[in-house]
């Protein structure tokens, strides 16, 4: 089959499993934001989730944010 | 250890029942003791494919309401092949986890114990995989039929089924030479799933739903002796381009 038929295969078969379940991004996209809120000073509206896909089948998750400071932590 | 394996494809009509009539006859023909379950319990025809729709009395659902037992409901075939068969009547009765029982009960008398699922990845599709240990998945060299399977094959995985062997069906030696179809191993790469077995595309294999040409009876045999033995010998569809008569054909179209 020709190269450009063969991409496309392989392309059909990745965002097909790529499908996340409706709304599971945005959950966990807050979850995160609750998680590194804790430790930094976190500009939430900079945080960006990124899930992609390999040849292999396995997932690829990178969570990227900036923060403008550390929290102090508390002690008891 | 008996195998129960179940015979899917996630896309309909690419020859589930087809391979599960034809490779349970040539397991059989390998002296291993095979039953064949009429899985697509709605819409069944393995029955018709291997020409004993006459012979069904009782169906798996009778077996479990206790009406027959499972010796009067299974239909010999030939020396070492049976079918359970079910039929519309017994959707309600024959759910998942009967199927299992029905499974380990079949799995204690036969060798191998192969499953024909129906179409689709809904209710039919997990009763007849439920079951199973293995799987063989059944697909046809186009996009529509690769993409469907692969995810059924998936669907499996989160069943727990990882042993799952690739069969493309209705392989045409023409397109394969022209490019203008998908190879058999091009498409086990994207699948990511062994190919254990390569059918042509043969006019027979509508007349008749088991095959009785040689070509197609030796595709079938290798796949059979492939799953038994853990083989891998694929069916050459060029072969048929190879002999003189037909180079010179080619050469003079
Ligand atoms: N290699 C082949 N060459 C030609 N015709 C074929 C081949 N394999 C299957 N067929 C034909 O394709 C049709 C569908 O085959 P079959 O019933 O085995 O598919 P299926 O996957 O079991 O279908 P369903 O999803 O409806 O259960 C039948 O008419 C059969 O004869
Ligand atoms: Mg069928």
């Amino acid at each position: 089959m020709k190269q450009r038929d063969l991409v496309r295969l392989k392309r059909v078969l990745l965002t097909d499993q790529m499908r996340i379940p409706n709304g599971m991004a945005d959950l966990l996209r807050n979850d995160m934001v609750t998680v590194l809120d804790g430790y930094f000073e976190l500009d939430k509206k900079s945080l960006q989730l990124v899930m992609t896909i390999e040849d292999s089948g396995l997932y690829r998750i990178s969570v990227q944010a900036q923060a403008s400071a550390v929290r102090k932590m508390q002690t008891i | 250890m008996a195998r129960a394996i179940v015979i899917t494809s996630g896309k309909g009509g690419v020859g589930k029942t087809t391979v599960t009539a034809n490779v349970g006859r040539a397991l059989a023909m390998r002296g291993k003791k095979t039953v064949l379950i009429e899985g697509d319990v709605g819409l069944n025809n393995l029955d018709v494919v291997l020409g004993v729709e006459d012979r069904v009395v009782f169906d798996a659902g009778e077996v479990v309401t206790g009406r027959a037992t499972i010796a009067q409901t299974l239909i010999p075939v030939c020396d070492k092949l049976c079918l359970l068969p079910a039929t519309t009547h017994s959707v309600e009765i024959l759910t998942s986890d009967v199927f299992v029982t029905l499974t380990e009960a079949l799995k204690k008398e036969f060798e191998y114990v192969l499953i024909d699922s129906p179409a689709g990845i809904e209710e039919g599709f997990y009763r007849s995989v439920k079951g199973a240990d293995e799987a063989l998945l059944v697909c046809t060299p186009h996009l529509t039929s690769i993409r469907d399977g692969y995810k059924a094959a998936r669907f499996m995985g989160s069943f727990g089924i990882e042993n799952i062997g690739l069969i493309v069906n209705r392989v045409r030696s023409e397109h394969v030479l022209d490019g203008s179809s998908f190879r058999p191993e091009e498409i086990s790469e994207s699948m990511h799933l062994p190919l254990l077995g390569v059918l042509p595309e043969d006019d027979e294999v509508n007349t008749y739903g088991l095959c009785e040409l040689d070509k197609m009876r030796y595709a079938f045999g290798l796949i059979a002796s492939n799953v038994d033995k853990g083989e891998r010998k694929i069916y050459d569809v060029l072969s048929e381009t190879k002999g003189i008569k037909n180079k010179l054909k080619r050469w003079l179209s």
